[in-house]
């Protein structure tokens, strides 16, 4: 009579609990992809065509100067630092030339955001989420 | 050193205040809870999108505005002196630098469904070092972010208790209900708190600016006591002052409009028509909130000369703690305004631990750990990586506080990394031609030479880590724009290199 062999005792190993695939347990867990296998879930053409909104900020050709030229008003490179000691309203008066081309620029904005972009989808109209890219519930 | 700040003595009353504020937001982290629709991903790190003008605004505001614009930009203000008026302008500028990409961006996840930033960077590119790379300094930014309003945290209850509770405690209690309410609701009682934080900052605001403009001589007497003791606070910058002024545009402007938490309320709109109603009111903010750090910074400076670069950082309490004695209705208004404040410091912390757990699940553990994981895995899992995230924050701010680290400092080292993404969101969605590898080559180099730049000053290699005047993320971000551009413009194309001869 031949005495079955006891089976050997669990070894603890860290790949027991790792929840990646390490060392010899690797071949034995479903997910064995290398990072640069997952090459799915990409269609650049769909994509492409999906970026393009009806109408947008950049498409106006005076947007991006406006905005540049705001802001390089807003520094004060054309005023000597002594400027400093004359005030207006309690502050110097160089601030105030910050100031108001921070609100010239918030104009802007707003007028960009409320008159210059347009999606060409109604509000909620859209599907909100396809699971092919989220990844979520596949 | 000046030794006349003033005691802030707040009484009991201050204290019920703050815990009737905590109730609430309990409350609505129940409530956000209760009306979940589904357990998913898009449902509790987006609230569903499902958010109409009125609460993506408020929320966007409460986000964009923590507790370092009250406390950190007012100790700026107050170190920098008028100069640091550029703060209005980088301000309004993130939200103009949404208008370059956010009408694309804004497309694209409707269309795709995308949930974290870094979504769009894997469809773009198809890259995953990319994609790791992002998800890594988003987190870093972040992580910085959420401790920065850590002791933040810890000084306004250390205020608003009257020294009843300390540093510590502080933070323990806010950090416990904001853990609570985020992981019972997720986003969508992220945006309802941060809806109520908004409205209070809002309000806070309005009477701390009318408070300034109208008590002790308001900001002639400022300017005229600055004038006395520290003339040149009041000049314009100088040369090297000017290059700094632009660096600071670039490193701010950029680099806050890529906060991820940020791009995820963009992805949380409900349809086009709010999140550019949102954005429109946006840009006018700087105007009543970032102003009114700059002035507080400002009257600070006239009324305690000399404070240290920790103590700068309490400049705002220490304004309006000289406030309260005044009458009884001031006294009310101030720990309106101080709730306010902790609402503002509790509202940018939530939404940002939100978006590093919402990255690290779908990001990192969806995608390379556990493909076939459920969407009520990755929540428990998003949940328990935030909540391990922030007891080593809580360490950190422990930490911070016995080694006198000022709170710029921490924004500066968060910003110099985040800003390297600007080409990937700025470029991405205009340029098809732009391939990952140029990208991810500008991203590594941008970022080294930032780090060298970093560690070289703070271990005594150089002088400065703002060579010329320039910040080390700006120089950073401009060898990072010129490898994307170069190597995009000089590779050749894929087509012409794959014909044959």
């Amino acid at each position: 009579m031949t005495r079955g062999r006891r089976p050997e005792p669990e070894r603890w190993t860290l790949a027991r609990w790792s929840p990646v695939p390490v060392g010899h347990n690797a071949r034995s867990v479903a997910n064995t992809k290398r990072l640069s296998d997952y090459e799915d879930e990409r269609d650049l053409d769909a994509f492409w065509e999906a970026i393009r909104p009806a109408d947008e900020p950049l498409r106006h050709r005076w947007f991006l100067p406006a905005v540049v030229l705001i802001l390089a008003i807003s520094v004060p490179w054309y005023l000597p630092p002594s400027v400093g000691g004359r005030l207006a309203a309690g502050l110097p008066v160089w601030t105030w030339i910050t100031i108001g081309c921070g609100l010239a620029l918030a104009v802007v904005t707003a007028f960009a955001s409320l008159r210059l972009w347009r999606d060409g989808a109604d509000e909620g109209g859209d599907d909100p989420a396809s699971p092919a890219v989220s990844g979520e519930n596949p | 050193m000046n030794t006349s700040v003033p005691e802030v003595t707040f009484g009991p009353g201050a204290l019920a205040v703050l815990g009737g504020y905590l109730v609430v937001m309990l409350g609505l982290g129940l409530l956000g809870r209760l009306k979940q629709k589904e357990r998913s991903l898009r449902d509790f790190y987006l609230g569903g999108s499902t958010f109409g003008f009125a609460v993506l605004f408020l929320t966007l505001f409460a986000t964009q505005y923590s507790g370092n614009t009250l406390l950190g930009f007012a100790g700026r203000s107050y170190v920098q002196g008028a100069t640091y008026i550029v703060s209005v302008t980088f301000m309004v500028l993130v939200i103009t630098v949404f208008m370059i990409y956010a009408p694309r961006l804004f497309r694209l996840a409707r269309r795709f469904g995308y949930i974290t930033p870094t979504d769009f960077v894997y469809h773009r590119f198809g890259s995953h070092p990319l994609r790791v790379l992002c998800v890594v300094l988003l987190c870093w930014g972040l992580a910085n972010y959420v401790l920065e309003q850590l002791v933040a945290m810890g000084h306004g209850v250390e205020a608003i208790s009257g020294g009843r509770m300390s540093f510590m405690q502080g933070v323990l209690l806010l950090v416990g209900v904001m853990l609570i309410y985020e992981s019972l609701g997720g986003m969508r009682a992220v945006a309802w708190t941060d809806a109520v934080q908004g409205s209070l900052l809002l309000c806070g605001c309005a009477v701390i600016l009318y408070t300034l403009v109208t008590a002790d001589g308001g900001l002639a007497a400022a300017s005229e006591g600055i004038r006395a003791t520290a003339p040149e606070r009041l000049e314009a910058p100088d040369a090297r002052g000017l290059r700094t002024w632009v660096s600071t545009l670039l490193m701010l402007g950029l680099g806050v409009a890529l906060y991820p938490h940020a791009i995820q309320r963009i992805f949380a709109a409900k349809g086009e028509k709010s999140l550019r109603r949102s954005l429109a009111a946006m840009g006018f903010m700087p105007l009543g909130t970032t102003l009114l750090a700059f002035l507080i910074g400002f009257i600070a400076l006239s009324r305690f000369p000399g404070l240290s670069q920790l103590e700068s950082d309490k400049v705002t309490i220490y304004v309006l703690g000289g406030l309260i004695d005044r009458s009884p209705v001031m006294y009310w208004l101030i720990v309106m305004v101080f709730a306010a404040v902790v609402a503002a410091i509790m509202s940018t912390a939530d939404s940002a631990l939100l978006s590093i757990g919402s990255m690290f699940t779908k990001d990192i553990y969806k995608s390379y750990f556990r493909r076939e994981a459920s969407a009520r895995e990755m929540l428990i899992v998003g949940k328990t990586f935030a909540w391990g995230v922030m007891a080593i924050l809580i360490l950190m701010a422990w930490v911070s506080l016995e080694t006198e680290s000022s709170i710029w400092v921490l924004i500066e080292l968060k910003l110099e990394f985040m800003v390297q993404l600007s080409p990937v969101f700025m470029l991405g969605v205009y340029w098809r031609r732009m391939p990952a590898s140029a990208v991810l080559a500008g991203m590594v180099l941008g970022t080294l030479l930032t780090l060298v730049i970093w560690c070289g000053a703070a271990v005594d290699v150089w002088a400065t880590r703002s060579p010329w005047g320039v910040g080390a993320g700006v120089w950073g971000l401009l060898v990072n724009y010129g490898i994307c551009v170069g190597w995009t413009v000089l590779r050749p194309s894929p087509r012409r290199a794959t014909a044959p001869a």
